[in-house]
């Protein structure tokens, strides 16, 4: 143990060197997310840094989904980082490392979720029910069309695997089968679940016109 | 309308559309569909307005270096509680050795060349107090980091994550852990055990699957442990599962009354999904002789779903304290 830490501490002055892959001008030496993990349980931090860079953007948007704010979905991001990192060593390739993060900010978002919403309505005898029913209006404000807010309101009305099921797909153009390794179930079950949570989106945002 | 068409057949095909995967022969058969079924037709529309909305804001740059510069501060962090810990641990041993060469000099004190027998040799005596197993010297450091975590919050942080958890009773008031942290670990353990209380606790707040947690549960019966409660209550209050929730409501409605538990209870009864649940809440607030106005301001407040059973479960209580 000792030596991995000294290990993480002689790469620690390097953690902030960017090895980031994004963009069309990706390094030859681009490395796979099994060589970052192993790197990072070895205590490379820079290679932590790397995973992170790589799966930000699509573990905040998912968080984002369910809390409707951006700094839960900020707060909820770094905590899955944390969470990931602290359990790397149970990571296996029998599945993706995008679809593991995934599911741990689905786990992570639903638990938020339930925590704050019984934050939000107690004491109960003292909350007026104004403020709880009251949605963050800033964040509303950067979703800027009015169409965007009718959908998003319409989301709301599925249940959370359904409103996952149509973000991965819809909004992160994700491959069935990945959708499948996160709900836990099969591509066909995805589909059924694709299918149905369009209907009722669609319903919830145009049923009415 | 739709005609008499599998549609079901054809959402596949709209789905591939929208990505661009079809090919022409399948291109075209969609396109025929869809200029007789207006329900297909709206869905293709539908996921079109869908796929092309931006409805999810992306992090700023300066948002994501300052959460990865926070990840790696906790990080760090928590490497230096386990620096903590290992430098303890090597203090302990230290000590251990100490006392032990301490003994055998005692021992051979009598003998002529006691004194000239260096202390060094002391380590001699190790291999018997060594532990049974290279695993036993690991298991020890994981009992001296459980012992210390007092709360949740405590687990939260430990520096030691486990995984791929397993706990099943053997009798006897014993428990079987298996778990991963950095290694496979088995160990069979009083429950009373800080490191059982420390597996249940994890296997409660990570996210692990629902077998795992309910058997936790099952093994957290004897233990009131405060951790453990509050684990099972935090489990209760936000699990997706339903049947782990109930699990470790049956769990906690068997502890002796707190207030922490009144309140969660009183949680589960106004926003709970589960009927079952809210049910049983109500069932150990009338019987602790929780407020009767508190009650109906939370049944007044609580999901319309059920409530008339909910009444008719709480009646004689909330009405008698009307008249």
């Amino acid at each position: 143990m000792n030596d991995r830490m000294n290990q993480a501490e002689r790469v620690h002055a390097n953690r902030w060197i960017s090895r980031a892959s994004e963009g069309s001008g990706m390094p030859m030496n681009v490395r796979s997310d099994r060589e970052l993990v192993d790197a990072s349980i070895a205590g490379d931090t820079a290679a932590f840094d790397e995973m992170m860079k790589r799966y930000e953007r699509v573990v905040f948007r998912v968080a984002y989904t369910f809390c409707n704010s951006r700094e839960d979905a900020l707060d909820i991001t770094q905590s899955v980082f944390l969470k990931a990192f602290r359990s790397l060593e149970s990571f296996r390739n029998e599945s993706l490392l995008k679809t593991w993060l995934i599911r741990i900010t689905y786990n992570e978002s639903i638990s938020l979720g339930r925590r704050s919403k019984i934050r939000r309505e107690e004491p109960i005898d003292t909350v007026p029910d104004m403020l709880l029913t009251e949605r963050p209006r800033q964040e509303e404000e950067l979703i800027a069309t009015e169409e965007a807010r009718r959908i998003r309101d319409g989301l709301e009305k599925l249940n959370e695997r359904h409103r996952l099921a149509v973000v991965l797909r819809y909004m992160h153009a994700t491959p069935i089968a990945e959708i499948a390794e996160v709900l836990g179930c099969s591509d066909n079950m995805v589909k059924n679940i694709l299918f149905r949570g369009v209907r009722t989106l669609k319903k919830a945002v145009v049923g009415d016109r | 309308m739709n005609n008499t068409t599998d549609c079901s057949a054809f959402a596949a095909l709209i789905e591939r559309s929208v990505k661009n995967e079809l090919d022409p022969a399948e291109s075209d058969l969609l396109a025929r569909h869809l200029t007789t079924c207006t329900e297909c037709r709206g869905d293709a529309e539908f996921l079109q307005r869908l796929t092309s909305t931006e409805l999810l804001p992306d992090p700023s740059e300066m948002e994501m270096t300052r959460m990865r510069r926070n990840v790696v501060a906790q990080l760090g962090a928590g490497r230096k509680n386990e620096r903590d810990v290992i430098v303890w641990l090597a203090a302990a041993a230290a000590l251990a050795l100490i006392f032990f060469g301490g003994i055998l000099i005692g021992r051979n004190s009598g003998s002529p060349d006691a004194a000239s027998q260096p202390i060094v040799q002391a380590s001699s005596v190790q291999p018997a107090a060594a532990p049974a197993s290279s695993h036993d010297g690991f298991a020890r450091d994981i009992e001296l980091v459980a012992s210390r975590h007092q709360n949740l919050e405590d687990v939260e942080n430990s520096p030691l994550a486990f995984s791929n958890m397993q706990v099943s009773e053997v009798g006897k008031g014993m428990v079987n852990l298996n778990f991963d942290v950095s290694r496979h670990m088995e160990l069979t353990l009083p429950k009373g055990d800080p490191v059982v209380a420390e597996v249940l606790v994890q296997s409660l707040i990570q996210p692990e699957n629902v077998g795992t947690k309910l058997k936790a549960i099952s093994a957290a019966q004897d233990l009131p442990d405060a951790k453990v409660r509050s684990a099972l209550t935090r489990t209760m209050a936000t699990d997706e599962n339903v049947a782990v929730r109930l699990k470790a409501q049956e769990k906690l409605v068997q502890y002796p009354n707190t207030a922490e538990t009144e309140k969660a209870l009183l949680d589960v009864l106004a926003h709970d999904e589960s009927i079952q649940m809210r049910l049983v809440a109500i069932d150990y607030l009338t019987t602790h002789k929780v407020a009767p106005q508190l009650l109906r301001n939370v049944l007044a407040k609580s999901d319309a779903e059920g409530r008339n059973a909910l009444y008719l479960r709480a009646g004689d209580y909330i009405q008698g304290d009307v008249q």
